[in-house]
Order: C-alpha cells, then structure tokens, then sequence
C-alpha cells in the first residue's frame, strides 16, 4: 500500500464538507490543527493499491492567510507539503472560485481541480467543457457532486495519476504592470533558496502575505529590506496598492479561462428573496422563523414549551403523554433501567454505586444530551443548508447592530441554545476581535439543553412552572444582550473598538438535502464529544468521589458526611439573602457546586442527597419556600455552565484572566438577579 | 462624496440605488478587510449589482455571480463609478 497525502481546499460554500463527507463515508478523524481548537479532519479512502489520507483544511478565499483558518490553510499547503492538493471550484461561480485554484496552481506541482455541485450546473443553464478547462489549467479536472456522489472514484484515479507523474510548470498568471516588480523580486529571493517557488513567494510579498514575509524577514533578513523597499517603490509609482493589482490579475485571468470554457445559458434567474433583506419585516420574519424552529427542537426535546401550556391550561394527560415521549424522558427511563439493573447484577457496594452512579451517571448525561444536542443541531444544519441561516443573519443584523453585535453572532447564539461549547467553538468566525471577545465573555449567559433539562425539573417544584422557564430564558438573554451593550458602549469609549461589520456570502437558496443536514450534524455532535463529553464524564466522577469521601479519605455513603459536604456547609451563609437557611441549606450549596461542574448534575444531587422521589418533595425536606425555589431557578439559569464551556472560554482564549473574568461577571450577575427575583416574587406573593 | 467625471458619476457603493450596476475602482480599507474583500471577488474592475439597498441597514450586492450581504460601514469604504446608460 502507498500512502498519498492530499490537502482538500476550496473557498467557503463551494461545498467541500459534503463532499469530504461523501468521499470518507463521515468516518472522518476529528482533532485540533497544533495550538488552536480550529478542528483538523481527517479521512482514509482505499484506491487500487494505494491508502489517500484526506485532510479538509478550513474553507479561505485566498491563500494569503490573515485570519487564523486562513493561516491554517496556507501553512499546512506550504510547510506540510502534502503530496497532492485537491481545489475546490464552484461550477455555479467558477469565475469567482478559480481564484483560490490559481493562487494554488502557483505554488504547487500536483493538483487536481475538483468541480463541485454539476449536478445543478444543468438546471441553472451552466455548461462547462471540461477538457478545455483541464488544458487551460494543466491539471486534471473532475466534475463532481457529492450528494448524488458522482466523480468520486475518478477523483481518487485523478488523485493517484498526478501523485505518480512528474512535475509541471507552475501556472503563470500575468501581472501586467506589476510583473517587472515582480521579476525582480523573484531574483532577489532566488538568493536565498526557501524551497518554495520563487514566483509564488514574490507574488506573495506584494499582497502583503504576513506570513511570507515573516518567513523572508527571519530567514532571509538581508533581502527583507529590499523586498519591502521594491513593494513600496510599486505602490509609490503604479499608484495602486500592488494587492489590489495582483488581486485584478488573477481575476482576469479566471475570467479569460470562464470565457472560453463556460457557456452560460439564460435561464431564467430567480430573484433573490428580497423577503429577507426587507428593513422592517426581515427583522421580524428571521425572529419569527428563528423562534418557531427553536420551539420545535425544544418541544421535540424535552416538551417545553407545549407540553407545559397543555399541562397549566388544563390539559395535563395529553401533557403527560407528550412529556413520556420527549427523547429526554426515553432516555431517562433507559437509564434508570440500567442503573437498577447493574446495581441488580452486583449488589450494593463500593464499587457497585461507584460504576452505577458515577460512570454511568456520567456516561448516562452524556447519552442524555448527545439527542438533545443533536436535534438542535439538525435545525442548525437544515438553516445553514438551505442558506436560510446567513439570510436570517442579515435579517438580525440590523437589530443586534443596536446591540453592540453583528449578525455573524446569530451562528454562535443559536448554537448556545444546545450547547454552549460549539456555539464559544464557532464564535471564531467573528470577524472582529473585540465583539468575538465580547460574545466568549456573554454566551455562556446563553441556556443550552442541559440547563433547559434542569430549569424544566425545577419548575415543577413551583405553581406557575411554565412562566418561570419563559422568564427564565428572557432573563437569560436580556443579561446577555445588556450586557453585550455595556461592554460595547463601554469599549467605544476607550474607542477600541471598531464599527459592526458584516460581510457574508449569501449562497443560493434551496431545500434541504437530508444527508448533507446529517452531516453536519453529526460533525458538529462529535466536536461536541470530544471537547465536551471527555470533560463531562470526569468532572461527574470527580464529583461523585467528593461526594462519597469523608475528610478522613473514607468511603461514606451518607453524602452528610462527605469533603464535598462539609465545604457546602461553609458556602451556606451565601444563601440566605434568598430566603435558603437552616439545618439543610448546606444541600442546595452541594448541588450548585455540582452544577458548576455540569448543570445536569444539580438535580440529581438534589434528590440523592435528601432521599427524596421528586424536586418538590427535596424541597420541601430542606426547606425551600417557592420563592427561594424562583431566586434558585434563576441564579441556576444565569450563572457557570459547566467546566466544560469554561475550558473552552479558555482553550479559546488563552487568557486565564479572561475566563476569571467572565466567572466573576456570571456569578455577580446571578447573584444579583436571584436576589431581586426573590424580594419581587415575596413582594407579588403578599 | 460625489464627483462628476464626464458622463460617469463617482461615488461610494452606499450611495448607489436598488438594481444599478457599478463597476468597483477602488477600497480604501486596512490590509486585513482589502485581503477579504479582494479574495471574495470586490476586485476594482468588477461589475456590481446592487441588490438590495433600502438606505439604511445591510446591503446586498450581486458580483461574480454571488450574492453578497455587507453592512453599510463597508459599503462606504469601497468607491465605485456608475455608467450612465
Ligand atoms: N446541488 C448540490 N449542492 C451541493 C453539493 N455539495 C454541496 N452542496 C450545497 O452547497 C452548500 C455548501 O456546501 P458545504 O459542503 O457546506 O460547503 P463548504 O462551505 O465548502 O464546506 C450546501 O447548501 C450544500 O447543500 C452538490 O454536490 N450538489
């Protein structure tokens, strides 16, 4: 077997996730690129003879690398050097999308042009011939498309023919004005061989690539003056900035080679749904579309919300009957099952509760949210599929703008109402520094299904439950959009921060293509394993042995007894200003420390702990008015969500300030929520 | 900023109605947004239609065959000249 390294590259929205998808079958190897959480996938298809490592490098426009994905990109293509590297063009804008092909056939010998999405191509009256592209290039091009999986097989065959053939000439594309200035500067780094073509690299210098000329300045300092020097002389006497020329010339010489391979026929051109774009009912429709998706994977869920209205305007056994089929309840009962019988199996033990509760316990909170977490990516994966998503942004954009936020913040938002450790993961895309700092420090203010599973079993412990979790989550996002404002008002004084920028590709409209929707989904849940879930089973261990070890390194099964108790106890003064004290008070400090490690442990805590059958009745053993359990519900809501989506503040960050900061602002805020939620339910109660 | 040079009107992407097309002369933006922009296609020479500009908030523009949503701060950073017809 030989091993052929390919780097998969392509412009945003040209298609390359599904098509790595269709290629590995979505056994696909997901980990970080080295010192950033941008994750790296990888795929091994099997050809002939040969084993083709697939390694998909974040979607850029260019390779001259500004952002941290498009740094990614370009170094992994010029220091890893893989054998082979595959470029993605769009044969709905091929135009546009052989940019990135040209910038790439400047470097590198063996490529393939892989031309996605032909199966559309046809309707759309675009007819593209093929051969004459593969001339004009140089390189092999293979039409594909990945939902109805044509052209895979010849792109491996393509793949394997290029790896065993020899090199070429580098694309030469014309600079015109520019290409004296670049001819010498191609002689000058000629001097000082970096074993890259020197082409590539002049070129590379006059659109100001940080990374190549950071490579020139330490490897080849004396030439770096020069070079900058010969870049500025251009500027000066061209009077264009020479990206802006080099830019210009690619862009002509992708518009010649369009010109004599495509044939574009009229057909008539959909107008784009100005629906979307209207000033006052895109605002409202996005919300409104926004709102009712949300609901029905909220409902699909846990029940919430109608279930809930059923149950309080009197209709509570077709509420029962929903709630029994909510995928939470199923799951649940599943372990329940699993519990008693392990427990069955080995007797009441040490290592029998220590398996059953806190292994899986553990296991059994992932297995409980992985579902929920799933359907609200599905939705996410139907919006973004069908390109209603980056419409919908546009639609908020002007709302948010208000706000101190863009709308690129819709994506981590809405990816926070399932779990707040993808939607800090995509928070990257942010454009600007200062609102993607803002949004870390805010979204975990965001309720994810964990704390929807919690605030739902809290409400049953309270009359009006279905209002406290409606009111619940508008605390939730009046703290973070106030609070998103106050930051911002409060950077535009220290006028760092810049103006609320947009600037989003619209791909086209269509309706959702089901294995593509999975994809995604599935893509996005095993991010969500590897970052969150390692994090959830051990913090759920951690606790389980914090609970069940008395200060003398015992094994206790009277939690009373336990380190984690005896530190609850002196925690408990804290409680008071919400109306929790006395003799079991020290139990709701244990289950927030427990929540603090993940949410969904606050509960079980609860019940474990007091030996009671339902939160109601936990709360009536300790104590609990229904105005404590009202201030509880919201500082539950409002502050840490987990280790997990801490780690991930940090790991994002790299700043341990930053996080303290943002634990400090939660805990404050829900302190001071709670309390105020307290005096004003004792004041509405009177 | 609205300069008349001969039959062609120079002015900023902002400024240009629903349905025009313009052709792009010139960004004036920090390197970081000019890479952005060049890379998705705003390359000074480029055909733009403007899609959608309702005078405030987002606009939506159609170059290379791709829509485009860019808010109005951008808009204002990219110079363009419309063709009298
Ligand atoms: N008709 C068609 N649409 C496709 C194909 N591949 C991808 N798409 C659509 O193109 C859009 C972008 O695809 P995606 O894989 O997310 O692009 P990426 O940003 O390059 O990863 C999605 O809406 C897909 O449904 C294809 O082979 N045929």
């Amino acid at each position: 077997m030989k091993r052929i390294t390919v780097a998969l590259i392509g412009q945003p929205n040209v298609g390359k996730s599904t098509l790595f998808n269709a290629l590995t079958g979505g056994n696909a190897i997901v980990t970080n690129w080295p010192g950033t959480t941008v994750s790296k996938s990888e795929g091994v298809i099997r050809h002939c003879q040969y084993e083709i490592h697939i390694i998909d490098l974040p979607g850029v426009y260019g390779l001259t690398a500004f952002t941290i994905e498009e740094k990614i990109s370009r170094n992994f293509i010029v220091n890893e050097k893989p054998d082979v590297v595959v470029v993605l063009v769009d044969s709905l804008s091929l135009i546009r999308t052989l940019y990135l092909a040209l910038d790439v056939l400047e470097l590198i010998d063996r490529v393939v042009i892989g031309v996605t999405k032909v199966d559309e191509a046809h309707s759309r009256g675009v007819h593209i011939n093929y051969n004459l592209l593969e001339k004009q290039l140089g390189v092999p091009v293979v039409p594909l498309s990945a939902v109805r999986g044509d052209g895979l097989r010849e792109l491996a065959e393509r793949i394997i023919s290029v790896y065993e053939a020899g090199r070429r000439e580098h694309t030469k594309v014309d600079y015109g004005e520019l290409s004296t200035y670049i001819e010498s500067a191609e002689a000058l780094i000629r001097q000082c061989d970096l074993g890259l073509s020197h082409r590539w690299l002049a070129v590379k210098v006059f659109e100001g690539d940080p990374e190549t000329l950071e490579l020139i300045k330490s490897r080849c300092t004396s030439l770096y003056e020069d070079l900058v020097e010969l870049r500025e002389e251009a500027s000066r006497i061209l009077k264009v900035d020479p990206a802006v020329i080099v830019a210009r010339s690619r862009f002509k010489h992708a518009e010649s080679i369009g010109k004599t391979c495509v044939i574009q026929v009229a057909v008539r051109k959909k107008a784009p749904s100005k629906l979307f774009y209207h000033p006052v009912y895109a605002p409202l429709i996005s919300i409104a579309i926004i709102l009712a998706v949300f609901t029905l994977a909220f409902n699909l869920n846990t029940g919430f919300p109608v279930a809930s209205i059923l149950e309080s305007v009197g209709f509570s056994e077709l509420a029962e009957a929903i709630e029994n089929y909510t995928i939470s309840s199923l799951i649940e009962r599943f372990l329940e099952w699993s519990s008693s019988t392990l427990k069955g199996l080995l007797g009441e033990n040490a290592i029998s509760l220590f398996l059953s509760e806190a292994v899986l316990g553990g296991v059994g909170a992932l297995l409980l949210f992985l579902p929920l977490i799933m359907t609200v990516l599905a939705t996410i994966g139907v919006l973004e599929d069908t390109g209603l998503l980056t419409r919908l942004a546009v639609g908020v954009h002007t709302l948010f703008e208000k706000l101190g936020f863009s709308g690129h913040a819709l994506f981590p938002l809405s990816l926070s109402l399932g779990c707040n450790v993808p939607g800090l993961l995509v928070a990257r895309a942010i454009p600007s520094t200062a609102e993607r700092v803002r949004l870390i420090m805010l979204l975990p203010f965001i309720p994810c299904q964990a704390r929807l599973v919690v605030l739902l079993a809290l409400a049953t412990a309270v009359r009006q439950g279905f209002l406290l979790v409606v009111l619940s989550y508008i605390v939730a996002f009046a703290a973070f959009f106030a609070l998103g404002f106050a930051l911002y008002k409060w950077s535009t004084m220290r006028s760092e921060s810049v103006e609320i920028r947009l600037l989003l590709e619209q791909p086209p409209l269509h309706k959702p293509i089901p294995r593509v929707v999975w994809w995604y989904t599935w893509w996005h849940t095993k991010h969500f394993l590897v970052k969150a879930g390692t994090i959830i089973v051990l913090a759920n261990i951690l606790f389980w042995l914090l609970s069940h070890v008395g200060p003398s390194m015992s094994f206790t099964d009277d939690p009373g007894e336990s380190i984690a108790a005896s530190f609850s106890k002196t925690l408990t003064p804290i409680l008071k200003p919400i109306g929790i004290s006395g003799e079991g008070s020290w139990i709701i400090a244990l289950a927030l420390i427990a929540g603090f490690i993940a949410k969904e442990i606050f509960i079980s805590t609860l019940l474990t702990v007091t030996g009671a059958s339902s939160v109601k009745n936990a709360f009536t053993t300790i104590g609990v008015s229904e105005q404590s359990v009202i201030a509880l519900t919201i500082f539950v809501t409002l502050y840490v969500p987990c280790l997990a989506a801490l780690s991930t503040i940090y790991s994002e960050t790299r700043s341990l300030k930053l996080v303290a900061e943002a634990v400090l602002l939660m805990l404050v805020v829900a302190y001071t929520s709670a309390i105020l939620a307290y005096t004003l339910a004792l004041v509405l109660t009177l | 900023m609205n300069t008349v040079v001969g039959e062609n009107k120079i002015t900023t992407l902002d400024k240009v109605s629903e349905g025009k097309e313009v052709t792009l002369i010139s960004i004036e933006a920090g390197r970081g947004l000019l890479s952005r922009l060049l890379n998705m296609g705003l390359v000074p020479g480029s055909k733009i239609r403007v899609l959608v500009n309702k005078g405030g908030g987002v606009l939506v523009i159609s170059v290379h065959d791709t829509e485009i949503s860019i808010s109005r701060g951008i808009a204002q950073k990219l110079l363009v000249r419309v063709e009298s017809p």
